[in-house]
């Protein structure tokens, strides 16, 4: 049974051969990349995530822009945005957005942590796997490179009607977003399953 | 099944798992609604139970928001005492005229354009599996990969909305505040995305298959 995988997105029964370093697998019937052969990057994925949970919360909190308008000024934090939106009753707009850019995210973060450390310690329980499970139920819904360009529309919104500044949320908040974007390209799930299953002790 | 070249794991008795990928085998002594993945335990299903009709419950829903989030105003500006209130459309009419094209059509996209091909596109999916349209499986597949990939992206009006409500508010001088039209919009945008996870793109090659062709021969 494990000489075998199906396609995950058409169902197709392919066999599974060994790959040179670098290379992936691609179903001959509807091009899904099936597994991919990379290097052992476990420990390096567990530096880029404890940094980005570092990052996380000067992220959320610290302004990201600042706004001067005739003598009064006002800055930006993204809880000061969910804040105003549920001061306004908008609670479910409110509650959407602060799900996207803060919840999944950072539940996501720290479940892979947990994840990785189990597997770099060599010991993983059942524990682990309903953590990889949730890490990969929240991926979608973790929406920080579109909070990014929300910033960036609202800028050029604003630029002719006052005085902006960026703030050093703002460079906490790209920090978080390129170790959240390179922790999704490097991770090799098909890896980190077959070893979680290799150092299962119970 | 040994003329058809294309066996799928659903004709070998195989049931891959959603969550781990393992392939597993799938024995006649349990019903497939209790079976589950041995090595993640997560339920196993050779097709998602009711993926259609879930589906077109959550297009549908999300087609009959999108009337409320194009028509009620998503943001309503005052400066000096003026307000002015903000539909999707007429935000990006403001934006064009101001002569600020490129973001203009940053904004059409993401929360017109976007939000209605998704629509569209995973109607003609429905469509093609419901009645058996011989439409290219390869490009329908490619149609749910984008479908699947773009969602995401629409929820950038909503973040534009959350950073301007914190920044300008300004008293007399100048307020954004967000109108009920934000919040039906990310009701589209949330079942849209439901509808693209609830989707088996494997039932798009399931009435492709060779063998069902030669079946209806």
């Amino acid at each position: 049974m494990d000489t075998l995988t199906a396609c995950h997105e058409c169902d197709l029964l392919v066999p599974i051969q060994p790959l040179p370093l670098g290379c992936k697998a691609r179903c001959p019937r509807c091009g899904y990349t099936l597994y991919e052969n990379t290097p052992h990057n476990v420990e390096k994925n567990l530096a880029i995530c404890l940094s980005a949970i570092i990052l996380f919360i000067p992220a959320i909190s610290l302004p990201l822009l600042s706004m001067r308008m005739l003598g009064q000024s006002q800055h930006d934090t993204v809880l000061a945005g969910i804040y105003v939106l549920f001061t306004h009753d908008l609670w479910w707009t409110a509650l959407l957005i602060s799900f996207c850019s803060i919840i999944a995210p950072f539940v996501k973060l720290i479940l892979l942590t947990y994840v990785l450390i189990g597997i770099t310690r060599k010991k993983t329980r059942f524990r682990h796997f309903l953590a990889f499970r949730g890490y990969q139920k929240l991926d979608t819904w973790s929406m920080l490179e579109v909070y990014m360009l929300g910033i960036l529309v609202s800028m050029i919104k604003l630029l002719e009607l006052a005085e902006l500044h960026f703030g050093l949320g703002l460079a906490c908040f790209i920090g978080l977003l390129l170790a959240v974007i390179l922790v999704r390209v490097t991770l090799n799930k098909h890896q980190v399953w077959s070893l979680l299953e290799q150092y299962r002790v119970n | 099944m040994s003329t058809n070249p294309w066996l799928t794991a659903q004709q070998a008795q195989l049931i891959v798992c959603h969550e781990c990928h393992k392939v597993c085998q799938l024995n006649n002594e349990h019903s497939e609604t209790q079976l589950r993945c041995p090595r993640c335990h997560s339920p196993l299903h050779s097709r998602y139970p009711n993926s259609l009709a879930k589906t077109w419950a959550l297009t549908l829903t999300s087609l009959i928001l999108f009337i409320p989030a194009n028509t009620y105003p998503i943001t309503k500006i005052a400066f000096f005492g003026n307000g002015q209130a903000d539909t999707i459309m007429s935000g990006v009419i403001a934006l064009a005229k101001a002569g600020m094209i490129p973001i203009a059509a940053v904004v059409f996209i993401a929360s017109i354009a976007v939000p209605l091909l998704k629509l569209l596109g995973l109607t003609i999916l429905l469509l093609s599996i419901q009645f058996k349209w011989s439409l290219s499986p390869q490009q329908r597949t490619l149609m749910y990969r984008m479908i699947e990939w773009i969602g995401r992206w629409s929820m950038l009006d909503l973040f534009v909305i959350a950073t301007l409500v914190a920044l300008v508010r300004m008293g007399n001088l100048a307020t954004i505040e967000a109108g009920v039209g934000a919040g039906a919009f990310g009701g589209v945008v949330v079942m849209t995305m439901f509808a693209a996870m609830t989707f088996d793109p494997r039932l798009i090659w399931d009435n492709a298959s060779p063998q069902k062709e030669s079946s209806i021969d």
